[in-house]
């Protein structure tokens, strides 16, 4: 498993276990409504969710098994500006700054999709097998 | 693939076939005159897809494809998987059962199946968290 994967499934895991922990005490202060109220930090546990955690891991993932071209993955700093760009405007997103944690999360998207275009294709092997 | 591989996608299945019912339901709630129930499920919805469908898809998947953790245990703690898969699916069914009749003011206090339901939920993660952890790894580690 490449750095860059390693990293992505390793950040994932951590908003994972954040966004978890948010979404189980905000379900117990659902169903015993004692506790101080946690309601106000779902946008969070679903940003967490679905940026750090799904889409995250779906990055890392695909970084490490899509086709390569010769062996190398081409482009790769356009994944780890993803990488970057994506944990940051999680964060910003978390830290109540709404607009410029979205637009950071936009860029990293349109960053990972310049990755990742040019590898949506076949595997070399079978592709030369297709072609005989 | 592994057999605990196999549970999580059959599951993983039955949870997609289950909230896609209920969308429709929820669907059908906005047309016709259905009971106070169907309004108390949206978030049984979203959490059966999202919880249920794709994150338990990825738990099978990793357990399946991730690098292998030692020889002797290649998916690392066979034990804490189980938790996860048994965890993750009761707690989830708790809640499923639990949330909209909390919401609709039942007699039983449904509230603390909710919490339980949150305690199951959150020991999976944690469970699967560390053993996915050990086997995030490159090639000769």
């Amino acid at each position: 498993m490449p750095t860059l994967s390693r990293r992505f499934i390793q950040c994932a895991l951590i908003h994972f276990a954040i966004g978890s922990t948010l979404g189980g005490l905000i379900l117990i202060d659902k169903g015993i409504p004692q506790i101080y109220p946690l309601r106000q930090f779902l946008p969070v546990h679903t940003e967490l969710m679905f940026f750090g955690w799904v889409m995250q891991m779906i990055f890392g993932v695909a970084f490490w098994i899509f086709p390569r071209s010769q062996g190398r993955r081409k482009n790769p700093e356009y994944a780890w500006i993803t990488f970057g760009l994506l944990n940051v405007g999680l964060l910003t997103f978390a830290s109540g700054l709404n607009l410029i944690g979205r637009i950071l999360e936009l860029l990293s998207v349109l960053s990972f999709i310049k990755h990742i275009w040019q590898r949506a294709k076949p595997f070399e092997i079978a592709k030369s097998i297709q072609n005989r | 693939m592994p057999k605990l591989t196999i549970w999580f996608i059959r599951s993983a299945v039955s949870c997609l076939i289950t909230s896609l019912m209920i969308g429709v339901a929820l669907a059908l709630s906005t047309v016709f005159q259905l009971p106070p129930i169907f309004s108390t499920l949206r978030p049984t919805f979203f959490h059966l897809f999202m919880f249920g469908w794709v994150t338990q898809l990825i738990f099978g998947v990793a357990c399946w494809l991730f690098p292998k953790f030692s020889k002797t245990q290649p998916r690392g703690n066979e034990v804490l998987w189980w938790i996860t898969f048994w965890g993750l699916n009761i707690g989830l069914l708790l809640r499923v059962i639990s949330e909209p009749l909390y919401v609709l003011n039942s007699w039983i206090d449904w509230g603390w199946s909710l919490a339980f339901s949150a305690i199951l939920q959150w020991i999976a993660v944690i469970c699967f968290v560390y053993n996915a952890w050990q086997r995030v790894k490159g090639k000769g580690h």
